[in-house]
């Protein structure tokens, strides 16, 4: 298994990406980085074949006419896929030893499949690999609380590996727009040690929202140390992740349940596979009782790369 | 064992899973369950979460009875003569032998590599317990365990032998280390087996030494050779097996059928697990039965008074704690306006009393009372010559009914208009002691929460005010609640609800039956899984039952329930969520589950706070390749 490299931003600043991989969902910002046309070799978009409803069928067909190859759920092995990618990406000439990774429509487990695939990645040479995240403009918090349907692993890969069933749990847990859910979890996994990442943005209303919404919440957690995260920042953040664990992971069976934006959940995939098998990271499947909310770009992009190891 | 003080819950802060062994002590009430649990016997222990099935099995451990140090805990203690290993199964160890193999290994080799793990997890407690008795120097059935360190490199040559453990130090500690790297080595071989071909597969599991193993034969051989080196062939023991409702099946399928078995001799079983559970011996015919095979302890309780010695000793013991000691909890805590008090008793709700006051004032007022009175053809200015048992019947069943309606109902005999209900704040008919251990159902979690977040109040004012405990309850039900809504309760095919909305309907029913509907000594208050209940709500239920929220009214029902076994049973809602939905706290004429599920929802909003703005400076200047 190779330890990735994890970097703020690219050192091939300019050149062209030899691939560029997005996810088609029902969100209108699944294609605003595709939109950007970056200039890439293969543009590869990836569907869930469970996904029919309108909003993801107008998006395919904007995704097609931007020229990129779709895949579907059913038809590829996409650790495979990833696999292969990489491989043919890693045999060329260092500025477009690159890949983009959107991230943006991307499901929590696609993303652990993406990382666990390039930290498992045997090539002579290594590739950075960008995960991209379309910021999407404010919409209020949803009225109905979700309800939660299956708790379980990120991936089988990031299950942890605990020597010791009697130490004590450390929860690295993501706010977000599911307060109920999160304070669910933390009596569910019952950590005896608790760290709350709450995101932060720059807009007032996001942030403002994300404290109404998450009060109760607060007012439970009372004094559990808070760290709160601008969520513009991924690297920043990774980097309070990674040092959270590494404090906890010798004495701990480190848990991290990824609520909230998505760059949280890629900053913990990132700083766990540093140190890989010992952390576990929680899929957190929702219902959305019934709604189901539009995201639309706001035309930021945020940006972490890793870089994976040689053989 | 590492442990350390817990995070907060919606309830507090304590949790006995990560308790250190002193503040579990600390915080123990020996209740006559801790009695039966402690018998030299197999025991199983139902109840929801936060009820103390932990505490009550971790307190077997050596080291805790060896802290525990009182009269009552000597009498106990000198009744044990097992030494007791606790043996955890958490969510984090469960959810994580669940991805062992996967993706892509066949279900028969996961399950050699679940196994596997799992004995090298039980050898790991047993080894860690004889370690911890040796440092307690306790010459005591329940801890005794002497050996040298001749003896101890013999005993530990035999066992890593026996477990194909290679060791360059032989001592019971690096037999144990030894353990952990085996669980790690298992994970490894795991995770290799599910990138190999199936080619040779079986020749890999065949041939590898950390496989092969049955926890429990593997734990039977371990304390056996125990017994044999340290000179004590007949010593006994207690494998204390945490938390099965979310163990793997095959575990559970293996340790039930052993509560039956006479064959393990020296051996009891301490299992503990929650009141419902998807188990395939749950309802097997040739299952262990309760009071032949195990003892069985119910944690959650049919009737309110059932808790409220324990409920009490425990919110004593705990604000003694924080060094509010000798409290009298009737004078910080008040009277319960639910209880008439001992003049009125004695008085026979007489004229003067305040209860007479309150029963003349709902005659005049409330029509469905009067006419409920009159048909009984009672006299209410002579209630003092009542008959006992019919002002028992009739007077004292109504008395709380009358009550609940005069807090939530304003009348205005003049105008004779409808009647208005009044939205109190703080309805003062939640608080005094007894309504306030009643409501709080004698769950140790929530008891040494509220002991915990009242603690300053208490020592700064002396008391707690009707309004603080109606707003701690309010707020503490309402968190309860904010979980609830978070499961889900499927009525059919891929229409998901909440537990939570579910059981908020329940909740309105009955407080219209009791507040809005006319006058009835018997208003709804239960409520029962029909017929016509779908099966998919069934598991809904039950993990409600599991939280807590749901409390399962038979007094003979004595096993845990599979899901077709909640049906035809009578449930009422926990009495925390009372003070919520301004109902009763009592088992009142139950209502079809179907009836609800088959209701509309309403939506409810939240409220909160705003929050400090940050810089966008930060931002990552993306490079888009351009």
């Amino acid at each position: 298994m190779n330890k990735l490299t994890i970097r703020p931003k690219s050192q091939f600043h300019g050149s062209e990406f030899f691939a560029v991989f997005i996810c088609i969902g029902h969100e209108s910002r699944c294609t605003h980085f595709a939109s950007l046309k970056p200039p890439a070799k293969e543009k590869i978009a990836f569907i869930y074949d469970n996904d029919q409803s309108p909003r993801t069928t107008q998006n395919r067909k904007i995704i097609s006419e931007l020229g990129f190859v779709q895949l579907n759920s059913s038809e590829c092995n996409l650790r495979q896929l990833i696999k292969d990618i990489v491989a043919r990406c890693s045999h060329l000439e260092e500025p477009t030893r690159r890949i983009a990774v959107d991230i943006s429509s991307m499901t929590r487990e696609l993303m652990a499949i993406w990382v666990y695939t390039i930290m498992d990645a045997q090539n002579a040479n290594s590739v950075e690999i960008s995960f991209v995240y379309s910021h999407a403009k404010f919409s209020p918090p949803p009225e109905q609380v979700p309800l939660a349907k299956e708790l379980h692993s990120i991936t089988p890969e990031f299950a942890g590996m605990f020597s010791d069933s009697t130490a004590p749990v450390m929860l690295l847990i993501g706010l977000g727009y599911e307060p109920e859910l999160a304070l669910s979890f933390i009596e569910y996994l019952e950590p005896a040690k608790l760290l709350v990442f709450e995101p932060a943005h720059h807009e007032k209303s996001y942030t403002k929202s994300i404290h109404v919404k998450n009060a109760m919440f607060f007012k439970t957690i009372k004094n559990t140390p808070l760290i709160r995260y601008n969520v513009f920042a991924p690297y920043l953040l990774f980097q309070d992740l990674e040092s959270a664990i590494q404090g906890a992971a010798y004495d701990h069976r480190v848990h991290i349940a990824p609520y909230g934006v998505k760059i949280f959940a890629i900053a913990s995939l990132l700083a766990a596979s540093l140190h890989y098998p010992k952390v576990f990271i929680w899929n957190l499947n929702t219902d959305p009782n019934g709604q189901e909310h539009d995201r639309v770009a706001d035309g930021k992009i945020s940006e972490i790369v890793a870089e994976t190891g040689t053989v | 064992m590492q442990s350390e003080v817990s995070a907060p819950t919606v309830y507090g802060h304590f949790n006995a899973r990560f308790a250190t062994i002193e503040n579990l002590v600390d915080i123990f009430i020996p209740s006559d369950n801790f009695e039966i649990v402690a018998h030299p016997s197999h025991t199983v222990v139902l109840g929801p979460r936060g009820s103390g099935k932990t505490c009550l099995l971790k307190m077997l451990q050596p080291a805790a009875l060896h802290k525990w140090r009182s009269a009552i805990a000597d009498k106990i203690k000198s009744n044990i003569h097992y030494v007791g290993v606790y043996i955890p199964t958490d969510i984090s160890w469960s959810k994580q032998a669940e991805q062992l193999g996967k993706p892509g290994l066949p279900e028969q080799y996961k399950l050699i590599l679940q196994y596997a793990a799992f004995t090298a997890q039980v050898l790991q407690r047993i080894i860690d317990t004889v370690i911890d008795c040796l440092e307690l120097n306790e010459n005591a059935t329940w801890a005794g365990i002497v050996i040298n360190y001749r003896t101890e490199k013999e005993l530990v040559a035999e066992l890593a032998a026996h477990f194909r453990i290679q060791l360059t130090t032989l001592t019971l500690l690096s037999l144990k280390q030894k353990l952990a790297a085996r669980i790690v080595d298992i994970w490894r071989f795991g995770r290799q087996e599910t990138l190999a071909g199936p080619e040779g597969r079986n020749e890999r599991f065949i041939t590898n030494p950390d496989l092969n193993f049955d926890f429990f034969d593997e734990a039977l051989y371990t304390i056996g050779l125990i017994n044999d080196f340290t000179g004590k062939k007949d010593r006994q023991w207690a494998f204390l097996f945490d938390e099965l409702e979310i163990a793997p099946t095959w575990l559970v399928d293996r340790l039930f059928p052993l509560l039956r078995s006479t064959t393990i001799q020296n051996v009891f079983l301490k299992l503990s697990m929650s009141p419902f559970a998807k188990l395939s011996q749950a309802s097997s015919g040739s299952s262990p039965r309760a009071g032949h095979d195990y003892e069985l302890i119910r944690l959650w309780y049919v009737q309110k008074t059932e808790a409220t010695q324990f409920s009490r000793q425990l919110l004593e013991q705990t604000l003694a704690k924080r060094g509010i000691a000798e409290v009298d909890l009737h004078k910080i805590f008040g009277p319960s306006p639910l209880k008439p008090s001992t003049k009125d008793r004695t008085s026979g709700y007489g004229i003067g009393s305040k209860s007479h006051e309150v029963l003349t004032q709902a005659y005049d007022n409330d029509e469905g009372f009067r006419e409920y009175v009159d048909s009984k053809g009672i006299d209410l200015s002579k209630l003092d010559e009542l008959d006992e048992n019919k002002r028992a019947a009739e007077i004292r069943k109504a008395y709380p009914i009358v009550l609940f309606r005069q807090e939530f109902r304003k009348y205005d005999q003049n105008s004779h208009a409808e009647t208005v209900y009044r939205s109190r704040k703080k309805p003062q008919i939640f608080s005094g002691i007894d309504s306030f251990l009643e409501i709080l159902e004698g769950n140790p979690r929530w008891i040494v929460g509220a002991a915990n977040e009242l603690a300053t109040t208490i020592l700064t004012k002396k008391k707690v005010t009707p309004s603080q405990q109606y707003i701690y309850l309010r707020e503490t039900a309402e968190r309860f609640m904010s979980l609830l809504k978070t499961i889900p309760l499927y009525d059919r095919e891929n229409d998901a609800r909440s537990l939570g909305d579910t059981l908020e309907l329940v909740a309105d029913r009955i407080y219209s039956s009791v507040v809005q509907a006319r006058f009835t000594s018997e208003p709804l208050g239960s409520f029962k899984i029909d017929s016509r209940c779908p099966d998919a709500v069934l598991e809904s239920v039950g993990v409600g039952m599991n939280a807590g929220a749901i409390i399962l009214l038979s007094e003979t029902e004595v096993n845990w329930l599979a899901p077709e076994e909640l049906r035809n049973k009578e449930f009422r809602l926990s009495y925390l969520l009372s003070p919520y939905k301004h109902i009763p706290f009592r088992i009142g004429r139950p209502l079809p589950f179907s009836e609800i599920i088959n209701s509309s929802y309403q939506k409810r909003k939240t409220k909160g706070l705003g929050a400090a703005p940050i810089d966008a400076t930060e931002t990552t200047e993306l490079d888009l390749g351009l």
